[in-house]
């Protein structure tokens, strides 16, 4: 019983284990956050609807990123993740559950999709704090039923069960179709880190990738017609249809392989200028475009990194709630960025699934990287044994 | 106690291998998302690979799209009535982009057939030499063939008969630059060619490897007007010196950018982003007053060359700078000519022409000086219109009052240093009043003033007149002059600023400290700018009087105004008034620092009406014509001022003054009243006072 520590459970707990938060993660969210202050600097340039666009979407960008830091500081230095363990996580996943059904009443339409709400001059998208109250949520359920993950009803079928509406509200409220995809996968994601059989998960993994890779010519078979059977007709014939549906993701992909290795130079792409959304689910072009092959494997290499440190700050906590919270933010971040990837080298058909870091957009920005302070949270507070 | 113990120990290792579970999971989901991103690496290696150039040549196709960037406009320079001092001059460059211009493709013409002549549809004349057509379909059915028509010909075709180059003309540059997509061909072309061409373009449609771009160049209708002051801006309309550095920010558009591309059904569309012009900038500047003053300085040093004139004029009631001039001035649009009276022109371009690092620096060091606006850069001792200011300041500390009596036995002796007065060969002044110890521009009279002061109660007042530090006026390089700090000054530096020495000032500092002392003490920012608003005129922003703090009291400054005034009616710088006038003004002749070369800086600095001053106008001479040897004169400075009373005061409609001393009814000061300007009635010049005349 001696071997027990004395472990603070509060919310706000402000002595820490380590001095420092843990500096690869601080830095790889550095690397990857400034980066994409720049391609927003150089995507805008392609707004001709106002004048110095570019700079307004750096300084915008910049904000953002600011309040983003302030965000993981005060993640790493005052908050407990721990501490969210209980009925604080549910009050948080309701909470945000009931922004994302203001939208109907308060919403604002951008680009004919109602899915902002705007108070004052200040403007959000419910759906990215949602995926936080998400997070927190699960990992609330998966913890508190953790003695339970060897049954398939409790590690599958209501996680499930879960995805499934959650998604189904996203969409419904705000007819946000990836950013439901994202919501249900952290869910699922989740529930396989938690599992304690493994086996219909990877099932779901290998189904997944097969569909990913031989989906494409076999949908080819099917006739497909219809809104949404317009859009994947497209994607499997752009050429007939590049002057419509498939103009975005057919000029991205000619972005893309227009870049080589090195790509055009920093500012010196030009596909943006007729993509349109340039600086926000398609940046990746812009990227590929100017910055080449080389550009989009640092990328990726920082990404990568991220992830890991992410991995190891789990593997060093001692509390399963924090490593389905690390889990949650894993789940996120990896599955928007190749979604993202996968849809513009139109691997997958279009959605508009932004680029975390990188998509020009305030609050999803703001909502990863205060994602990120949980994670730091983690990594610097002090250990002990809280799961018995 | 011991089951307790191991069922604990049981949930430990029960939630240890929990985690361990989930770790793993973690770290298999890390592995499937590094293949995951090793997978669309290969995906893109793959794109880039197999389609690369074909999705290149999609891109960068050249028909498929152009961009070309459209030129904002600078700002416009406004003098304070809506003068334009500075403008911009539309010019066209022909722009040719080689590579299309190379691989030219071909493209199908439809022609039709009329009575067995051949009629184009589009833009070619088949019977032009150059065009080599090439007959596709020869069966002539309905009338109509078609023809291949060579993008090059018919780019040259446009060269030829629009800008009159022939093949070989265009061919040499192009070869010069084959792998650029932009080479300009004829630069400075005027409007008259831009409709030419537009009016060719427009009956001869087709695509072509040349476009005209339209550029701004930077324009001074008065050339040298201001020079000083304006500034210019280079070649690619950056701000260099002055105002147009000053303000570069706000003169500055942002450009903006014309986007040709062929949308999904190969029709050419054309996204425009207008450019947003730079804001024009009203300055305080009168151009009457400034080329009144620029005028006489010209005529001056067309006679009597000195180093260098400045003369600043100054709205004492709110800081507006309405002239600021200086002799050797430049042609703002040719600033590279030199106009300067150092060196000669060969000289300079003999320094330009060399390689050599020490003969470049020469020649740089004669263009900042001629550039330079000199009323903010140059920093001397003043010398005697400096002793205005020792007065206030003995009056406002209680030191004197008006009436006390002096005795001036030619020098003072401070710290064991004899310190003259101009009349020490005579015997020195005798006993004198305060007011008399100004105007005769007395030195023992400053000498004692100082003395009953402490040095740091003298450097606090010659801070709070704004001496060693910057005024803030709106243009680059201002120099804060130099000022012997309150804690080392000694009683014998105290006794050298009285009147105007071991100081370091520049004119604006001056002509600022002055207006506050003569306007009833209100120290106002001195300022070249009223005003920036957009092309249309619409207000962006008002620069106002900005009143910085109160120098003296309204009673110290009406008896430094009527002691002035005495100076000009009576004094030494009698030589300055103008009948009729009700002038004050005050004199300095200054050695300059290195004292044995016996150079000069005169200077003369007055206010007009004395009664409610509207005008401080300041003019320095630094090396006045034959003033080398051990006297300066201020002479030169003195004729020079009453020329441009004598021109501006009308313009002005300054009242003229009955010269019993009495001010005007209706124009008495009131105190801590603001700034505004008055509509005076047309004064009328003809009347002439004997009693001025004299000299």
């Amino acid at each position: 019983m001696g071997r027990k520590k004395k472990v603070s459970n509060s919310l706000f707990a402000t002595e820490l284990k380590n001095r420092h938060p843990d500096f690869m993660l601080v830095i790889c969210t550095i690397i990857l956050v400034f980066f994409g202050t720049i391609m927003a600097y150089s995507a805008g340039a392609s707004d001709f609807n106002s004048v110095g666009a570019e700079k307004s979407y750096f300084i915008k960008q910049f904000v953002f990123m600011i309040a983003g830091f302030i965000a993981m500081y005060i993640g790493y230095k005052f908050i407990n993740c721990r501490g969210f363990y209980g009925k604080l996580s549910v009050i948080i996943f309701l909470a945000t559950l009931v922004t994302m059904f203001m939208i109907i009443p308060f919403g604002k339409e951008v680009n004919g999709a109602k899915r902002w709400i705007a108070i004052a001059n200040f403007q959000f998208q419910p759906v990215e704090l949602f995926k936080i109250g998400v997070i927190l949520g699960s990992a609330y359920y998966y913890k508190r039923l953790r003695s339970k993950m060897d049954k398939f009803l409790f590690y599958f079928v209501i996680p499930l069960a879960m995805a499934g509406v959650i998604a189904l509200i996203i969409f419904f409220t705000s007819s946000n179709l990836s950013s439901a995809l994202i919501a249900a996968f952290i869910v699922l994601f989740m529930g396989y880190v938690a599992a304690r059989k493994r086996l219909i998960y990877n099932i779901g993994i290998i189904a997944a990738g097969l569909a990913v890779t031989i989906g494409k010519p076999i949908m080819g078979l099917l006739p497909l017609d219809g809104f949404r059977g317009g859009r994947i007709a497209a994607w499997i014939n752009p050429e007939l249809y590049k002057s419509k549906e498939s103009y975005q993701s057919l000029n991205g992909l000619y972005a893309i392989g227009s870049g080589g290795f090195f790509g055009k130079g920093l500012g010196n792409g030009s596909q943006k200028y007729i993509i349109p959304e340039a600086q926000n689910d398609m940046i990746f072009t812009v990227l590929c475009e100017e910055l080449g092959l080389f550009g989009m494997i640092m990328l990726l290499l920082v990404f990568f990194v991220l992830l890991y440190r992410i991995v190891t700050i789990a593997y060093m906590s001692d509390d399963f709630y924090e490593i389905m919270v690390c889990s949650g933010v894993i789940g996120h971040i990896a599955f928007q960025l190749i979604l993202n990837i996968a849809v513009a080298t139109m691997i997958l058909p279009n959605t508009g699934v932004s680029l975390p870091f990188i998509s020009y957009g305030g609050t999803a920005l703001l909502a990863t990287m205060a994602e990120l302070g949980l994670v730091l949270s983690v990594s610097a507070r002090e250990t002990g044994d809280t799961d018995t | 106690m011991k089951k307790h113990k191991k069922r604990y120990k049981d949930r430990m290792v029960n939630a240890r291998a929990m985690r361990r579970e989930a770790n793993r999971g973690l770290r298999i989901a890390l592995l499937i998302f590094g293949f995951s991103f090793l997978g669309l690496i290969a995906y893109v290696v793959y794109i880039n690979h197999v389609h690369g150039f074909e999705y290149s040549e999609k891109v960068s196709s050249s028909d498929a799209k152009t961009t070309s960037n459209i030129s904002a406009q600078r700002g416009k320079i406004l003098d304070t009535n809506g003068a334009i001092l500075a403008y911009n001059q539309v010019y066209y460059n022909l722009i040719i982009d080689p590579v299309m211009y190379t691989n030219h493709g071909s493209e199908l013409l439809k022609l039709t057939y009329v009575d067995g002549k051949e009629t184009a549809v589009s833009d070619v004349s088949a019977n032009d030499n150059h065009v080599a057509g090439q007959r596709v379909n020869d069966e002539k059915k309905d009338n109509v063939y078609y023809l291949f028509v060579t993008k090059r010909s018919r780019t040259l075709e446009v060269l030829n008969k629009v800008f009159g180059l022939s093949e070989n003309d265009v061919n040499a540059k192009v070869e010069a630059n084959s792998n650029r997509r932009y080479c300009k061909l004829i630069e400075n072309l005027d409007s008259d060619v831009n409709e030419k061409y537009t009016k060719f373009i427009e009956e001869n449609k087709g695509s072509i490897a040349i476009s005209l771009e339209k550029n701004y160049s930077r324009k001074y209708p008065y050339s040298s007007l201001a020079c000083g002051v304006l500034g210019f801006a280079n070649k690619n309309n950056v701000g260099q010196t002055g105002l147009e550095a000053y303000y570069e920010d706000e003169l500055t558009g942002v450009d903006g950018t014309s986007y040709t591309y062929v949308s999904g059904v190969s029709e050419s569309e054309n996204v425009v982003k207008m450019p947003k012009d730079g804001l024009d900038i009203v300055t305080t500047i009168d151009y009457k007053i400034q080329s009144i003053i620029e005028d006489k300085i010209k005529k001056l040093n067309d006679e009597r060359p000195s180093k260098c004139t400045s003369v600043v004029a100054m709205n004492p009631k709110n800081g507006e700078i309405l002239a600021l001039a200086s002799y050797p001035s430049f042609d703002l649009n040719n600033p590279f000519v030199y106009t300067g009276n150092e060196y000669s022109a060969e000289e300079v371009e003999a320094w330009n022409a060399s390689n050599d690092s020490e003969e470049n620096a020469k020649a740089i060091s004669a263009y900042s000086y001629l550039w330079a606006t000199h009323g903010i850069v140059d920093m001397y001792e003043p010398g005697s219109t400096f002793k205005p200011f020792t007065v206030v300041e003995a009056l406002e500390a209680g030191v004197t009052h008006d009436g006390d009596t002096f005795y001036c036995s030619g020098y003072e002796t401070v710290q064991g240093v004899d310190i003259g007065c101009h009349v020490r060969a005579e015997g020195g002044h005798g006993t004198l009043t305060l007011e008399d110890g100004l105007i005769q521009s007395c030195n023992p009279v400053m000498i004692q003033l100082a003395n009953r002061m402490t040095p740091t109660a003298l450097y606090n007042f010659q801070i709070m007149l704004g001496f060693g530090t910057r005024t803030g006026i709106d243009l680059p390089n201002e120099r804060k002059g130099f000022l012997q700090d309150g804690s080392t000054m000694t009683i014998l530096d105290a006794a050298c600023n009285s009147f105007g020495q071991n100081i370091n000032v520049t004119q604006i500092q001056m002509a600022a400290a002055f207006s506050s002392i003569v306007n009833g003490g209100k120290y106002y920012k001195p300022h070249l700018v009223k005003r920036i608003q957009d092309s249309q005129g619409q207000v962006v922003k008002d620069i106002s009087a900005e009143l910085v703090r109160q120098t003296c009291t309204e009673e110290t400054s009406q008896l430094i105004r009527s002691y002035l005034r005495e100076g000009v009616d009576t004094g030494l710088a009698r030589k300055s008034g103008v009948a009729g006038y009700a002038i004050g003004g005050k004199t300095g002749t200054a050695q300059k620092a290195n004292r044995d070369e016996l150079k000069w800086v005169v200077s003369v600095i007055g206010c007009v009406p004395t009664n409610d001053p509207q005008l401080v106008l300041y003019t320095v001479i630094d090396e006045p014509y034959e003033t080398t040897g051990t006297d300066g004169s201020s002479l030169d400075a003195l004729y020079l001022m009453h020329d441009m009373y004598e021109e501006i005061l009308p313009y002005m409609n300054i009242y003229k003054d009955n010269d019993d001393g009495s001010t005007s009814p209706d124009s008495g000061v009131v105190e801590g009243s603001v700034p505004i300007s008055v509509e005076f009635p047309q004064a009328s010049n003809n009347v002439v006072n004997e009693n001025n005349e004299n000299n």
